[in-house]
């Protein structure tokens, strides 16, 4: 994964709150007619079929577009969680981004529904073809939602445990109260609740910020960006990848720092992070070395302001 | 003085600075070569050609500092003090000139002569780094060759330079007296002053007491109550903390001055290896790509390796009519005798080019520096097993065989964790089990169904070694030092088709050898034991031997011959086969035939497991004794693989026929 600092993480974000906005937005705006009280495909088709072909076409061509900007929203979700879980964020990015493929296909079929009412058999076969896109789209977004709320809830991302609750998977529980609004409330919340609650997560999510509040220097983040930053005596984790710092102290048990001095991690030489996570790799006199997270704690830098 | 031709010569150097390939360069033999730390793991001797002088060359384990943290290390460190060779060739990498250089003037530091190689001279270039040999050898005062090892040619001036050396008086170099003058106050003036009073209350010529400063700032060498023997007080000062980092800053300075850049310059490019680790080492891709390459090894292994190793099978068959035919001369006992033998030769150098499939396989991954990169993929699911990633190199080197394995596990400097390394090694299928494992299942079963079977029997020794590794680890004592990864990882380099060869020719000579000894000896005592006394394989020693077994055998459902056929595997895996041949011989069609008609599904899964978890080779018993030297570690062995084969064949028979 390449260095995300987290401004980029929080253009991300917006990005990806912009995405939902935009499908709402089609939603709202190109596809519903008024007095629809059923949500469900087959009772929204026939207030859809009042409505203008051209408004139909535009409001499906918003989806995939809006699945790319959600895609890179959730980009900005998996750069939250810590260094050293590359396997989680990428699992949880993959499964978000998954989801939303079939959701973004899921909401460009919805023209059908108003060019096939007229046919009620082709109707409900159109109906059960959208469900079952909805299917795929749900399915992986609640296994993303529960990997990030384990994630939040065991300390791997840098988001308060209070967040596991502005997460998809609750925010989409309160969809079942919202169904019970008068109108004119019920379509604009109800019915574009799937996509309002991720602007909700998307703008939560914004907020965050790196344990100590300093921007890149989140213990070694993939999203930090300590080579912008100079400052004593700081971790070897804080540098991104492509950072290079000066080392200052090298603090291991003896035969490790031994070890260390050997292949040429020592005060006073230059570093460069190749690869942060739970094994480090870093390169340092022409030398890469492997050492283990533990060992990379225990060595100050100098962050400079060169990378590579 | 004494001739050329008794001078010793010792090469040392950092791991991974091709110490073995200059090796080979001195010598003409061929010495093992590798990418990855550690693939010399004891000292190996040999003498140069006698037209350079046929002097003697020892090639020590690469150590990264006169400190040794592991066994292969304290072969080398310890020869490096306590023996005197003429000549130490001390290797750098020009790669990394700076820690290299580092120890080479530790090792002058032990006023040993001394004729410095510069190593990788060709990658260096190619990344950037020019390093000037003149002037290394001016300000150390040693001969300095650049050489890239790989290239023959270049090895010419560095024996010209050893020889030259050995005709004159070799001397040790000149450690750089700046390193002390430039060390902050008040150590400078400690230094100068030790320097001073060593010449002249212990008559030290300076170049000795300037040594012996040096050893004592740099902490390495001999311990500090043996330096305090050696000078009295005189070094005091200078075994602080604080003396040796000023010093260490020093040299450093020296060595930036010396190599004409800095550590920091040495980041301003970016290496080949860097942009190809960014895929090797990534998180997700990196896995993928290791799982990728074992699962393209096995299809080699499998897809040229087997159909090779079946059309040798069938080309060695052609001689045995010929053997048939010293019949018509009446040499009846002799004839019976050599096709005894010739069976059991037969089938293990039909195993032949499977083995080499792997073992250039493994050659290849481990020449361009793959295999360092593995361990460090493969640290995460070790760490689970209460191994780490540098077990993982070991257990792979398994696969061609155990005894590689066994032996690259002194490259693990945690005792704890080369003892749980060793224990769990005999249970990493060798490719002899692999193949008697697809043989049987290909005889057995049906194709789809034999895939099946191999890929169970192989996940269930994943299995087992996993849950004997926990337990083991469960109760040995708690680590005693704080573990984690720390190695070093290679430069990646193009594949080198010479430096391959010789590995894979090394070890196949190494299967030939045993094939031609050991296999033959074993099948000639095999058919002695299944001919007497009265040529009746059934009531021959070797039948009533398996008879007595036959009791165990009904519950895992294997008949006396295949009982037979598991304990000689314990004397070599490939003997399986052969006694399998021999005990099943009925003369009426081949083995395939005689095994389908004769052994039953269940039969053949309950055997085929025993056999994959049965006994490591008596070769790899032996060598994993003098490895480990630990009496409790080889009971261990012998317990979990006598008790756990027959329990779960056992199991796997009854549940077998329950299902069926």
């Amino acid at each position: 994964m390449t260095m995300v600092t987290p401004r980029s993480r929080t253009v991300f974000l917006c990005l990806g709150a912009l995405g939902a906005a935009l499908m709402y937005a089609g939603d709202m705006l190109l596809y519903w007619g008024s007095g629809a009280t059923d949500l469900s495909p087959l009772g929204l088709a026939p207030a859809m079929a009042g409505v203008a072909p051209e408004r139909l076409v535009l409001g499906g061509y918003a989806g995939p577009l809006a699945s790319l900007l959600y895609a890179a929203g959730f980009w900005g979700i998996a750069r939250l969680l810590r260094p050293g879980r590359q396997i989680l964020q990428w699992l949880v990015f993959l499964l978000f981004c998954m989801a939303m493929l079939y959701g973004g296909a899921y909401h460009s079929h919805y023209p059908h529904l108003a060019f096939t009412a007229a046919n009620p058999h082709t109707l409900a076969r159109t109906a059960g073809y959208i469900d079952l896109l909805a299917m795929g789209a749900s399915v992986p977004m609640a296994c993303a939602s529960v990997l990030f709320i384990y994630a939040v809830l065991r300390g791997f991302t840098y988001c308060p445990r209070a967040m596991a609750l502005l997460t998809p998977l609750p925010l989409f529980l309160c969809a079942a109260p919202l169904q019970h609004l008068p109108e004119p409330l019920l379509l604009p919340l109800a019915g574009g609740w799937n996509n309002l609650l991720f602007i909700i997560f998307f703008l939560a999510c914004a907020r965050v910020r790196n344990k100590d509040g300093a921007p890149g220097a989140g213990h070694g983040a993939p999203g930090a960006d300590a080579t912008h930053e100079a400052g004593p005596g700081r971790s070897l984790d804080s540098l991104a990848p492509g950072g290079i710092g000066i080392i200052q102290t090298v603090s291991c048990p003896a035969d490790v720092q031994e070890r260390l001095a050997a292949l040429g991690i020592n005060p006073g030489n230059a570093v460069r992070m190749l690869r942060p996570g739970d094994n480090r790799v870093v390169e340092c006199c022409g030398t890469f070395v492997a050492l283990a997270e533990k060992f990379a704690g225990r060595i100050t830098i100098t962050p400079t302001d060169e990378t590579l | 003085m004494i001739s050329i031709a008794e001078s010793l010569v010792a090469v040392a150097g950092q791991p991974n600075t091709g110490k073995s390939t200059i090796f080979s360069a001195l010598t003409g033999v061929h010495q093992e070569v590798g990418n990855w730390p550690g693939k010399t793991v004891e000292k190996k001797q040999a003498r140069a050609p006698l037209g350079q002088g046929g002097y003697h060359v020892v090639d020590l384990p690469g150590s990264y500092s006169l400190h040794a943290h592991s066994p292969e290390e304290r072969i080398a460190v310890e020869y490096l003090l306590h023996t005197a060779p003429d000549i130490t060739v001390v290797v750098a990498s020009a790669l990394s000139p700076e820690r290299t250089l580092a120890y080479a003037l530790e090792v002058m530091a032990l006023e040993r002569p001394m004729v410095l190689a510069l190593n990788m001279t060709d990658l260096a270039e190619k990344n950037g780094i020019h390093l000037d040999a003149k002037a290394i050898a001016a300000k150390l005062g040693v001969p300095v060759v650049a050489l890239s090892a790989i290239c023959r040619k270049d090895a010419d001036p560095l024996r010209e330079a050893v020889r030259q050396a050995l005709h004159s008086q070799p001397q040790p170099g000149r450690l750089p007296v700046a390193v002390l003058q430039n060390l902050p106050q008040p150590a400078a003036a400690a230094a100068t002053e030790s320097l001073r009073q060593l010449q002249e209350q212990h008559n030290l010529a300076e170049p000795a007491a300037l040594a012996l400063i040096w050893r004592s700032m740099s902490g390495e060498g001999e311990s500090e109550a043996r330096l305090r023997e050696l000078a009295g007080s005189l070094v005091a000062p200078l075994l602080t903390t604080e003396a040796r980092q000023q010093f260490d800053a020093a040299r450093r300075d020296w060595i930036a001055q010396l190599t004409g850049r800095k550590s920091r310059d040495a980041l301003t490019r970016q290496s080949t290896t860097a942009v190809w680790d960014r895929w090797f080492l990534h998180p997700v891709a990196g896995p993928c790509i290791m799982a990728a390459i074992l699962l393209l090894a096995l299809i080699l292994g499998f897809g040229v390796g087997f159909p090779l190793a079946y059309k040798t099978g069938e080309a060695l068959s052609l001689v045995t009519p010929y053997i048939e035919d010293l019949n018509s001369y009446g040499l009846h006992l002799i004839t019976a005798m050599c096709l005894g033998v010739w069976r059991g030769v037969r089938s293990v150098f039909a195993m032949l080019p499977f083995v080499a499939v792997f073992y250039t396989v493994f050659a290849i991954l481990d020449d361009v520096g793959y295999m360092a990169r593995a361990a460090f993929l493969m640290d995460r699911a070790m760490r689970r097993l209460g191994l780490n990633g540098k077990a993982f190199v070991p257990l792979l080197f398994s696969i061609p065989c155990n005894i590689s394995g066994i032996v690259g596990c002194r490259t693990i400097d945690d005792p704890r964790q080369r003892l749980l390394t060793l224990l769990v090694i005999p249970l990493v299928p060798c490719t002899a089990k692999i193949i008697v494992m697809v043989t049987l299942s290909a005889w057995l079963f049906t194709p789809a169904v034999a895939i099946l079977v191999v890929l169970g029997l192989l996940t269930l020794n994943m299995l087992v070694l996993a849950g004997v590794c926990l337990l083991a680890g469960k109760m040995m004592p708690a680590p005693v030092r704080e573990s984690g990864l720390l190695m070093e990882l290679p430069h990646f380099h193009r594949p080198n088709v010479l430096t391959i060869s010789r590995y894979v020719s090394r070890n196949i000579m190494a299967f030939i050898k045993k094939a031609s000894t050991l296999i033959v000896a074993f099948s000639a005592v095999l058919w002695f034991l299944s001919y007497y006394p009265s040529a009746n394989v059934e009531q021959s020693l070797l039948g009533q031997m398996g008879k007595m077994l036959q009791p165990l055998g009904d519950l895992m459902g294997a008949d006396w011959r295949l009982l037979t056929s598991l304990l000689a595997s314990g004397v070599s895996k490939e003997a399986l086969m052969a006694t399998l041949g021999v005990l099943y011989d009925t003369g009426t069609g081949t083995l395939a035939e005689t095994l389908r008609v004769s052994v039953s599904h269940a039969s053949a899964l309950a055997f085929m497991c025993a056999q994959s978890l049965f006994f490591p080779c008596i070769p790899a018993t032996g060598i994993l004794y003098s490895e480990a030297r630990s009496f409790t570690l080889i009971t261990a062995v012998v317990a979990y693989s006598l008790i756990l084969p027959f329990a779960l064949a056992i199991m796997i028979y009854q549940a077998a026929r329950l299902v069926s």
